[in-house]
């Protein structure tokens, strides 16, 4: 039975099995919110589903996100998500507390919204020759950006996999790789072990600030590819520019749904005049390389 | 004849062994009271100072000998086994562990409350509840360490003088 499927009460996973099996095939998203019905989102649209949550259930779902133990997801519920076992997001909302003006926790949580993490083994494929340069027997860097929900973290994860695998018949690409995975999403970690496929050169900072975990692993791992998930921050940029000048490949995603709208971002410009030659835009649809603002290569995702 | 004198020497064993069981009673309870307040004080420190999980608690509270283990056990399998939520497991444990107890009533009414103590998300109410149990505890262990030292040797007493006067009475 899917990891998932344990945070609803009986009934609901019983519907859930009969509607989509054991595995959740074909669901993108659960949306449980309290005296609605249960949303479900596929890769074709989505659901509503023949089952109102009341409070008990929504007490029933939140023990089991924290094991029992709401206290040790306190950072979490402050930012308004929890990644559990899998790599899966369960997002939020409710009544927000307050203290000193910022935001203490979540209390009455009134929805959660449940994405799905996916493996799609291969998906960065054909982007990888492109990304080699054989010159310098390296990887390029990359940036990765789309909108919600278009695979950005997929083909991440993948690219990890990839880089960290050994290639019989190929040059030497396989090269150490840093994650550094402030919400777990990446490598889906479970007491600091990664749980999905990865190759044997993966070392991974788990629920670690992008900020404190690039130098960490810069001093301490000597990465020579080094993987994040969604930049946006000034010094988040700031603090990659740097990594990058240390001879690190950097592999990151972004949050934008185009160039143009990446490129208002402050530093952003700068990060992908100068240092950044190489990014894929992701979308529902699949994922596109450019080099130099040209399309090099074009992949359909997977599903 | 001798069976008037077998049946008198029952009269006080039985009767001396019920003194003993009271008095051993008291002293029990004052052992569980104590080590329920060091299990609760090592528990809150777990969970305000490195936020360990409530499972992760049970599995080491488990390993503990005595009521405090017995409970943990109860707690654990109505988490795991019966899927219930934590409040109600940890009530449904209480009643379970309540007939081997040699708790009172009211210690047990106050172990109750951890349930409720360890829901909130903030482990500053969680400290401040959980203090104020283990307070409680404390000085009902005081209680019933004084109670133990002044009527368990009186229960004792009592307890062989009690079947010596009926059979005095039955003579």
């Amino acid at each position: 039975m899917h990891t998932i499927l344990y945070l609803f009460p009986e009934r609901l996973q019983q519907i859930l099995v009969n509607s989509y099996t054991a595995s959740l095939i074909g669901v993108e998203e659960i949306r449980i919110r309290i005296g609605r019905p249960v949303q479900i989102e596929t890769y074709s649209g989505t659901e509503d589903l023949d089952y109102i949550p009341s409070h008990n259930d929504r007490q029933y779902v939140a023990e089991k996100i924290s094991q029992h133990s709401f206290y040790s997801l306190e950072e979490e519920m402050r930012k308004g998500y929890v990644t559990i076992e899998g790599g899966h997001r369960v997002g939020i909302a409710g009544k927000v507390t307050l203290e000193e003006g910022k935001v203490k926790a979540i209390q009455s949580i009134s929805s959660f919204a449940i994405r799905k993490a996916t493996q799609q083994i291969g998906c960065a494929d054909p982007f990888m020759d492109e990304l080699w340069d054989p010159e310098s027997k390296r990887w390029m860097h990359c940036l990765l950006f789309g909108p919600p929900k278009s695979g950005k973290t997929t083909l991440l994860r993948d690219f990890a996999r990839y880089i960290s695998i050994h290639h019989p018949g190929t040059e030497n690409r396989s090269k150490k790789v840093s994650i550094v995975d402030e919400r777990s999403e990446i490598a889906a970690c479970h007491n600091g072990v990664p749980q999905l496929t990865f190759g044997t050169k993966v070392d991974v900072l788990d629920r670690c600030p992008k900020l404190e975990g690039m130098s960490m692993m810069i001093r301490s791992m000597s990465p020579e590819v080094m993987i994040v998930d969604e930049i946006g921050h000034e010094r988040d940029i700031d603090a990659i520019i740097d990594a990058m000048y240390t001879g690190v490949t950097m592999i990151m995603t972004a949050h934008a749904s185009s160039i143009a709208e990446l490129q208002k971002r402050s530093l952003m410009d700068k990060l992908l005049k100068n240092e950044i030659n190489h990014y894929i835009c992701c979308s529902q649809n699949g994922y596109t390389l450019y080099r130099d603002n040209r399309e090099v290569a074009v992949s359909e995702r997977i599903r | 004849m001798t069976i008037h004198w077998i049946g008198a020497l029952l009269f006080i064993t039985g009767s001396s062994l019920e003194g003993f069981r009271r008095s051993n009673q008291l002293q029990k309870r004052q052992l569980a009271l104590i080590e329920f307040a060091q299990a609760l004080t090592w528990m809150q420190n777990e969970i305000v100072k490195r936020q360990t999980p409530i499972l992760e608690i049970i599995q080491t509270q488990i390993q503990r000998k005595g009521e405090v283990g017995e409970l943990f056990g109860f707690f654990q399998d109505q988490l795991t086994m019966n899927q219930s939520l934590l409040k109600e497991a940890w009530t449904k444990a209480v009643l379970a562990y309540k007939p081997t107890s040699n708790l009172s009533v009211e210690d047990l009414e106050w172990i109750t409350r951890v349930g409720d103590a360890v829901q909130p998300y903030d482990r500053q109410s969680i400290e401040k509840e959980l203090s104020f149990i283990i307070d409680m505890l404390r000085s009902r262990h005081q209680e019933a360490r004084n109670l133990a030292l002044q009527m368990g040797k009186v229960y004792k007493a009592l307890g062989v003088m009690g079947g010596i006067l009926i059979v005095l009475l039955l003579s």
